[in-house]
């Protein structure tokens, strides 16, 4: 049913690319950012590097390098996406005073220590 | 500089009345969104009603097109802090939508394409508060503001209007929807500066 699942090629008759302010390839109708866009703001609330962090997504299983992930940062919040089901992973959203962070999307996190 | 993206680039107004506390108003429409934007023939839209007895109704895209549709003109607002006044709009009140349903139920969950939810007490959706909107500016609603139809509720933030409208769940409690588990406010009115829980 959504766009990610699609199988057809990308025309310019394909009304999934009548909408041009969102179009792009059939799996990406909308401009998402990698894991990078994640790590500052999950740095600067751990000091983890957690890009090169492996993690399993509670949906589907696929385990893969964080930065691997889609994130939505247009968003009253920041929503990382399963770069393999699109199921959510993780959000993080920031009020005056607080931190809301839910990460029951995923499994486990594998991080490596440092040195 | 905070994580979050407003999607504002405007200039601001202050002193307008038609603006709450906090808002901003920018001439453009900007796209916020929370995953990838579901792309839903027309042919394979419904729009459902369960209620918390198990009865459910169904419309389809011509179902619903024959139901009495109605122009909205509104002021809507963003809880990022964009606010855009004066919107046209066309779809179907849910007066309409909810004529022949029976409930005790005092709240919803509405539910998108692509897995979205947003909890709106049954009494903010109904006398004229809300419509499941497929027209915006005299044109069918883009699939990045949420076509074929979006929930437009204009009285809360914007967040409550659901992109990808799939159907409204009536339920016995207050149950968060995807921003109101995780930080934002469980009724989110804009002219309380209601935008954090």
């Amino acid at each position: 049913m959504t766009a990610n699942n699609g199988s057809a090629s990308p025309g310019a008759e394909d009304p999934r690319f009548e909408d041009r302010d969102i179009a792009g390839t059939t799996d990406n109708p909308i401009p998402h950012l990698d894991g990078n866009a994640a790590a500052g703001p999950l740095w600067e609330l751990f000091r983890i590097d957690i890009i090169a962090a492996i993690g399993r997504c509670k949906n589907c299983g696929a385990v893969r390098v964080f930065g691997e992930a889609a994130v939505y940062s247009d968003a009253p919040g920041i929503v990382v996406r399963c770069s393999s089901c699109g199921g959510v992973l993780l959000r993080l959203v920031e009020t005056p005073t607080k931190f809301w962070l839910d990460v029951s999307g995923l499994s486990y996190l594998q991080i490596d220590r440092e040195g | 500089m905070g994580i979050i993206s407003s999607g504002f680039h405007g200039k601001r107004r202050t002193g307008n009345p038609a603006l709450p506390q906090g808002q901003y108003e920018t001439e453009s429409f900007p796209v916020l969104t929370a995953g990838p934007a579901p792309y839903i023939a027309r042919a394979d839209w419904e729009f459902f009603i369960t209620t918390e007895t198990g009865q459910r109704r169904a419309w389809s895209w011509d179902e619903f097109m024959a139901l009495p549709q109605v122009d909205i003109r509104t002021d809507i607002h963003c809880v990022t802090s964009w606010s855009k006044l004066g919107t046209s709009w066309r779809g179907v009140s849910l007066d309409a939508l909810f004529e022949d349903v029976e409930t005790t139920s005092e709240f919803t969950t509405a539910h998108s394409y692509g897995g979205y939810t947003t909890n709106v007490p049954l009494q903010d959706l109904l006398d004229g508060q809300a419509w499941v909107a497929w027209e915006f500016d005299g044109e069918p609603l883009e699939r990045a503001h949420g076509g074929p139809a979006r929930l437009l509720v204009p009285h809360l933030y914007f967040w409550k209007s659901a992109k990808w409208v799939n159907g409204i769940e009536l339920t016995p409690h207050d149950v968060p929807g995807f921003w109101e588990s995780n930080g934002y406010h469980i009724y989110g009115d804009p002219w309380r500066e209601e935008r954090y829980s």
